[in-house]
């Protein structure tokens, strides 16, 4: 691409041209919205961090750090996965994605102070914990739906808020079933959707440049 | 006979216009990234990002990343307003032919 006539006068352009620059416009915009982030394999692996944790905090030993040691290293290993992916990615960042980054960044640091003051206070576990644990993550969940204009993550937010409820008239077992329950369907199946999408998104973008 | 609508030279240049559009949808590029995806080379991209820099439709930063000189770009609101301008300019002057 090469700019090879005056920029002090435009000469009139013909009608081709027009809409020679008009298609350029709509493929420029159009590649610049593009991305190449993959974030379904980290609902999955939340998902996992998740089970592991109900299950740790129900049978295993040292409960009261269940919780805080499964977070911690899922949230090591997912954020070294992501630097390494915008590496690989890296040379533009759109006002979307940024604002989604700082949405999951806040919420990460807020469940994390949650359960850090939790396990100390030795409340890992009980159906309040649990319940504020799917209201939080059905909040960040209908947030990015609502930035990215996504129903499908709606509904998984959905389930996390339904979840929520459903755990205050319940007891510790009960409220553990219904927070695996939401697992499952709002971080594993979501995940695998998400990466479906992805994958359909890349091969889209591939048959473009092609 | 209704006056034809100006077409704004600087954003008229084939690679200056691929440049701010892929702006368009971004908070920032950097200017390797633009290279790529314009298909330029660094001294005509240099060149034009220069002559949008002057007339204020780019901001540019430049910075260290691990310890690699990074140079980033933003389109402006002027040059947000310019691009929106544009686009009016030439659909006008397609008038029926959109």
């Amino acid at each position: 691409m090469t700019d090879s006539h005056s920029d002090s006068q435009t000469p009139f352009p013909d009608s081709a041209q027009l809409l020679d620059r008009l298609n350029l416009i709509e493929q420029m915009v159009a590649e610049g919205r593009q991305t190449t982030e993959r974030h379904g394999w980290i609902f999955i692996a939340w998902g996992l961090c998740y089970i592991v944790a109900t299950l740790w905090a129900s049978v295993g030993p040292y409960r009261a750090w269940s919780w805080w040691v499964c977070l911690a290293v899922t949230l090591a290993f997912v954020t070294a996965g992501q630097i390494r992916q915008r590496r690989k990615s890296a040379g533009a960042v759109s006002t979307k994605s940024h604002t989604l980054g700082s949405v999951w960044t806040v919420f990460s640091v807020a469940i994390m102070l949650y359960v850090f003051a939790a396990a100390i206070s030795n409340h890992i576990g009980g159906v309040m914990f649990l319940s504020t644990i799917c209201f939080f993550l059905g909040t960040v969940n209908v947030t990015s739906a609502a930035i990215y204009r996504w129903p499908m993550q709606s509904i998984a937010g959905l389930i996390w808020w339904a979840a929520g409820c459903y755990a205050q008239f319940t007891d510790t077992n009960g409220a553990g079933i219904a927070f695996l329950i939401a697992t499952f369907f709002s971080q594993i199946v979501f995940g695998i959707y998400m990466m479906v999408m992805e994958r359909r998104r890349e091969q889209q973008q591939g048959l473009q440049h092609a | 006979m209704p006056e034809l609508p100006e077409l704004d030279p600087i954003i008229h240049g084939k690679l200056r216009l691929a440049v701010l559009s892929l702006l368009l949808p971004l908070e920032e590029a950097e200017f390797t990234w633009l290279r790529e995806k314009t298909g330029s080379t660094d001294g005509n991209l240099g060149a034009q990002m220069q002559k949008l820099e002057e007339a204020g439709y780019v901001s540019v930063e430049k910075r260290f990343s691990a310890r690699k000189p990074q140079t980033a770009y933003r389109i402006t609101a002027k040059g947000r307003n310019a691009l929106q301008n544009y686009i009016a300019a030439m659909r006008a002057l397609l008038g029926g032919a959109l």
